[in-house]
């Protein structure tokens, strides 16, 4: 009874924000302020819900670099599991009863809302590491209260080596650090975007680690053949052998093997440019990917007597129109009006939902159109008085006809 | 909109029968309404309207005829016990209750129990009972504020 009232509550209360439909349409920053307000929301609520709404907090966090210390001490006073705490949370009854995943479903940063062991270190470790970043001088005081002390010394440890500083001898394992010291790193953050606007400077942050020398390689898509040939979304794991590097970087450095730290590699090269772009950064013999897109492309449509009218539209949301914009829908290139922008799709025998690529310039941009058959609705409204109904008299009907296709006059 | 038209079908309520009168060659307009006219037969039971258009199919190369009906009964009273109805009229910012028989004669001195509900008195109302006049009629004045007037009339072949 109680959960029907609160599924209801729930439901009435965040619809916008826990439609399936509006799952993919916010930004990490957007999403952010919709769980702070839904955490606020559910106050008096019972704390499982609170705290596996502090956990998408905290996952939304790593997106949007954003390393909030009241929201994770306020998650550590009531975890949904007790693994990596103390002795003091181990003799307590855990919070996850999955109960809230129905619900929350379309909020959830991790797949499934998967709740697992790996999952919780990493994001502890990643949040205890930020704060230790931020002030070397860290000692994890302040959270000896929730965590197990073994899983706290040991991070620490591992945050002061590979921040450079000297082993504490006595008590560690040499064996683990000396693997730590040669590992290469070339970690790109989650919080990086892969979309940013044509006049936007590319910035990537990445964790970097025993790298001397580190070449960059910029390798530009044509992104209109790329997705007549594969009509699937571009994947990180593309091959690039043949290909001609754009552009190419080398940055030196001096730090010490074990050592990590944080570099922003700003693209000057990219700027004011719109296409699809493959960045490589490679060290001894260990690469990373970011795959970036310049300029996006939407498609807006509507059902006319003549067929589907279509526009496409840049990032500024203005008409694309012009000598090379059109669409590819079904292997046909549906060339736009150069004037105005307009792209008439004839409807068809029979309704279909397919791939089609959008394209404006040298840039294209996959997404799904439905081409609609064509489908006629007829009604009227009628205006008959009913005290002119007098026996002999004439009376007078007024009828408004209304011819829809496809649902629109 | 090709082949446009409107068929009206009147039924009498005393032989059942059904007439048809059908205007066609009519040019549909976005901007203005369709405006028919027939004379109105004697005993009218029930008025249907019909609009008939057909429109080409383009893609699929057919031409499809599409409709929309209307029906409008019209309450005879014919198969009811009670040869009287309670009516409500509003005469130079006077409202009037009047309960008629079948043929419009006026119920004289019939006992009507009359409900008014104020407009910001929520929850409610007040009902008093109130004699017809000779003309069968009740005067109840301008109604200010009132929102709801109910009237019950318990007759001899049963309540309106």
């Amino acid at each position: 009874m109680i959960l029907t009232l609160l599924e209801r509550y729930l439901k009435n209360k965040f619809h916008f924000e826990l439609d399936e439909e509006n799952k993919d349409s916010f930004t990490h920053h957007q999403r952010r302020e919709q769980l702070i307000e839904m955490y606020k929301a559910s106050e008096n609520r019972p704390q499982s819900l609170k705290s596996a709404l502090l956990l998408e907090i905290l996952e939304n966090g790593i997106k949007t670099n954003i390393f909030d210390k009241n929201v994770f001490i306020e998650y550590l006073k009531n975890p949904l599991k007790n693994w990596y705490m103390n002795k003091k949370y181990q003799n307590t009854r855990e919070l996850n009863d999955n109960v809230w995943a129905q619900y929350t479903n379309n909020i959830q940063n991790r797949k499934n809302g998967q709740i697992n062991r790996n999952q919780d270190r990493k994001l502890y470790k990643r949040y205890l590491e930020e704060f230790y970043e931020s002030n070397p001088e860290e000692n994890f005081d302040e959270f000896k209260e929730f965590f197990d002390k073994n899983f706290l010394v040991d991070l620490l440890e591992e945050f002061e080596y590979l921040s450079g500083k000297e082993l504490k001898k006595e008590k560690t394992d040499l064996k683990r650090f000396e693997t730590l010291s040669n590992k290469v790193l070339i970690d790109l953050l989650e919080c990086n975007q892969d979309v940013f606007k044509t006049d936007e400077r590319v910035k990537i942050v990445a964790n970097i680690k025993n790298v001397s020398s580190l070449h960059i390689k910029i390798f530009e898509f044509n992104s209109e053949n790329y997705y007549r040939k594969n009509l699937a979304p571009f994947r990180s794991n593309v091959d690039l052998d043949g290909l001609v590097t754009a552009f190419q970087k080398e940055y030196k450095y001096d730090k010490l093997p074990q050592q990590k730290f944080r570099e922003v590699f700003e693209f000057e090269e990219l700027d004011n440019r719109v296409g699809l772009f493959v960045i490589e950064f490679i060290s001894n013999g260990y690469s990373s990917r970011a795959v970036i897109k310049k300029g996006t492309l939407s498609l807006i449509f509507q059902s006319t007597v003549k067929g589907q009218i279509c526009y496409i539209l840049d990032e500024n949301q203005r008409i694309c129109q012009g000598e090379n914009t059109g669409l590819w829908y079904q292997n046909i290139y549906h060339k736009a009006n150069e004037k105005n922008g307009k792209i008439i799709i004839p409807y068809a025998k029979i309704e279909t939902t397919d791939k089609v690529i959008l394209v404006n310039e040298r840039f294209a941009q996959l997404s799904e159109f439905r081409r609609r058959s064509e489908s006629y609705t007829f009604d009227a409204s009628y205006i008959v008085n009913h005290e002119s109904l007098l026996m002999g008299k004439e009376a007078d009907i007024l009828i408004n006809p209304i011819l829809k296709v496809n649902d629109r006059k | 909109m090709k082949n446009t038209k409107v068929t009206l079908s009147t039924l009498s309520f005393i032989d059942s029968l059904v007439s048809t009168k059908i205007i066609d060659d009519l040019k549909p307009n976005s901007n203005e309404e369709i405006a028919v006219s027939f004379q109105v037969p004697p005993n009218l039971a029930n008025l249907e309207i019909m609009i008939e258009t057909e429109v080409k199919n383009i893609s699929k190369g057919t031409t499809e005829k599409l409709k929309s009906t209307h029906s409008i009964k019209l309450d005879t009273k014919n198969n009811a016990n009670s040869f009287y109805e309670s009516y409500f009229r509003k005469y130079k910012g006077d409202y009037y209750y009047y309960l008629l028989g079948k043929n419009g004669e006026a119920l004289v001195d019939s006992s009507i129990q009359l409900t008014f509900a104020h407009s910001t008195i929520a929850n409610q109302s007040t009902s008093v009972l109130l004699n017809t006049d000779e003309d069968g009629k009740i005067k109840l004045g301008p109604l200010k504020d009132i929102r709801l007037v109910t009237s019950s009339f318990n007759g001899p072949n049963g309540p309106c």
